[in-house]
């Protein structure tokens, strides 16, 4: 048995050590500012491992946290994540309910002294309709803001209630009080829209990157206007709580020959 | 050390560019054979886009014209035989929207016809500012451009008349009335059917509340600033009878050989607002006969990969496996 203990030990050393080498290899090269995902597939995951769907959703923010630090090393300065659709609140009242307590406790978790926030740095940015979640959780949004205000390594967008329409239409409305506000006469621009977006107001680099898992090559109301142009869109196969550096290595790298290629 | 990691990524990518050589030759000659094009499907899309996508930074030749609009008879020919009734042709640079008037015949000619049937009718935009007339829309009102061109046939062309019958400056051909004809919708999109629209309704809606021309959407106590605009009213204009609506399925395809093998996929400026629960289909890969023989010999920018029945197919047979869940 300690044999057996000692040859996983050993395992895991050399997995963790090869991981490492492969991300200071990446670093050398061009690596993208903004990159988003799709968290898909928690619920298939889960029915396909015979496991009740909000272990699905809790194995899911493992792989959050898991990606987040492979990120964090490979040194991309901004995170944006699909946490949370507003169609999302259409899903049974018990899986929305699991997920609002388990969005409450994984905030604090990210956040807190040891969280994966903390320890690299990250500023948390909320993106979306706020006002739609419980008051407990708006709650814990903003102390979540609050207490890594001060992070300037990186930023992580957590999208949540969010849909893209719903972004561009706010858009489009704040982009008329505020001509209206200015007397502005000139005619309005694209540029003068995407000022307004929810993501240029956390000031977001141009989207280089978008990535859905678990198979669905749809962007589902998701950053549609922000990957219109310019971004790399990948759909892969893998689940989202089955998602690693495996998955990613490939995109990375499709990422550099881009530049490389200019 | 950076050196040693420099050659190590220098060994990372040259081994990358064989698997993705490898994955070209298996995607080519191994990858299972599609159902036929008029194999029956669980469900085909009602609209389907097609984005004649090229790296290169300007298109605007003869020979790029003429391989889009290839492309585009191709794609209206396998519409016609699967039963999709609206099809939308997009490039970035509106090629097609230009090379329209030239080629109208020659798209119409695609299209169904039959012996008593409304011959297609061509439906331009309009040019701001047309008439007071306010049945464009239920919610807020747009009387701007649209950049988009539409050929209908049969019932489709009967719809798009309605809205149009009470404009000037509407350009109409037609031959002789009927009914009984194949719906079929072409839509030539480009660029500026996006964004630049969207930014066009913003301002459109901006005048109408400056001058509050805008009815029931600027309330009672003329306070501009309470004016708010919803999805649905966006919706209605970028969707509705005189816009674009939103395809089912989008097959991104490079009509010139990409300046590396398997690029990723990219939606090169697609109108955002209507790709919002759209299907995509994207085959990146680049057979050898067209990167290494034609491309060398031509130069990849003249190199055209026209449109195959083989990359609706494969489309279509993903379409009809996806599985749509919105939100739920």
């Amino acid at each position: 048995m300690p044999l057996l203990r000692s040859a996983l030990w050993l395992r895991d050393k050399a997995i963790d050590r090869t991981r490492r080498a492969f991300l200071a290899v990446l670093r050398a090269g061009p690596i993208p500012q903004h990159v988003a995902f799709v968290m898909d597939g928690n619920r298939r995951y889960a029915r396909i491992k015979g496991m009740k769907v909000l272990q699905g959703h809790v194995d899911g923010f493992v792989a959050l946290r898991r990606v987040l630090e492979i990120c964090s090393t490979l040194d991309i300065k901004y995170v944006s994540v699909y946490a949370f659709a507003i169609d999302n609140f259409k899903r049974p009242k018990e899986e929305v309910d699991g997920l609002m307590r388990l969005a409450e406790k994984a905030l604090l978790e990210l956040c807190t002294h040891g969280g994966v926030l903390a320890e690299h740095g990250v500023r948390l940015n909320t993106v979306g309709k706020i006002t739609l979640f419980p008051p407990e959780v708006q709650v814990a949004l903003a102390k979540a803001t609050e207490l890594t205000k001060d992070n300037h390594r990186a930023v992580l967008n957590l999208c949540m209630p969010y849909s893209s329409r719903d972004e561009m239409t706010t858009a489009v409305e704040e982009t008329i009080h505020d001509a209206l506000l200015r007397g502005k006469n000139e005619p309005i621009t694209e540029q003068d829209i995407e000022d307004h977006l929810l993501t240029a107001k956390v000031n977001s680099p141009p989207l280089d990157i978008l990535i859905r898992t678990s198979g669905v090559n749809r962007l589902s109301d998701f950053l549609l206007w922000q990957c219109a142009e310019n971004t790399q869109v990948h759909f892969i196969d893998t689940f989202w709580p089955d998602i690693g550096l495996l998955d990613l290595l490939p995109i990375i790298l499709d990422y550099q020959r881009k530049i490389w290629s200019y | 050390m950076a050196l040693v990691l420099r050659l190590a990524l220098w060994f990372l990518h040259f081994f990358y560019s064989v698997f993705l050589a490898l994955s070209s030759i298996r995607s080519r000659y191994f990858r299972t054979a599609p159902r036929l094009l008029t194999a029956t499907r669980s469900k085909i899309p009602s609209h389907l886009a097609l984005i004649l996508a090229s790296q290169e930074s300007d298109l605007r030749t003869s020979q790029a014209q003429e391989a889009l609009l290839r492309c585009t008879e191709k794609a209206i020919a396998c519409c016609r035989a699967v039963g999709i009734r609206c099809l939308s042709v997009y490039d970035r640079q509106g090629i097609l929207l230009e090379a329209f008037d030239a080629n109208r015949e020659r798209l119409e000619r695609c299209l169904p016809t039959t012996h008593d049937q409304l011959s297609p009718e061509a439906v331009f935009p309009l040019t701001p500012p047309m008439s007071d007339d306010s049945d464009v829309s239920d919610g807020c009102h747009y009387k701007g451009k649209t950049y988009i061109k539409t050929i209908c046939t049969g019932d489709a062309a009967e719809k798009r008349k309605k809205w149009s019958r009470n404009r000037s400056g509407i350009q109409r051909h037609r031959t002789h009335g009927s009914s009984n004809s194949e719906n079929f919708t072409l839509h030539l999109v480009s660029r500026d059917t996006g964004k630049p629209t969207i930014a066009a309704v913003t301002d459109s809606l901006l005048r109408n509340v400056a001058h509050g021309l805008s009815g029931d959407v600027v309330p009672a106590d003329g306070d501009a600033e309470g004016f708010s605009v919803s999805i649905s009213d966006l919706q209605a204009i970028l969707e509705g009878d005189r816009g674009y609506g939103p395809p089912d399925l989008m097959i991104v395809h490079n009509v010139t050989v990409p300046r590396r093998q398997s690029p990723p996929l990219e939606l090169y400026s697609f109108p955002p607002w209507q790709a919002r629960l759209t299907e995509i289909y994207y085959n990146g890969f680049t057979g050898f006969y067209d990167r290494w023989l034609r491309a060398k010999i031509f130069g990849r920018a003249r190199t055209w990969m026209l449109l195959s029945e083989l990359d609706i197919c494969r489309a279509l047979d993903e379409y009809s496996g996806a599985e749509f869940r919105l939100g739920k």
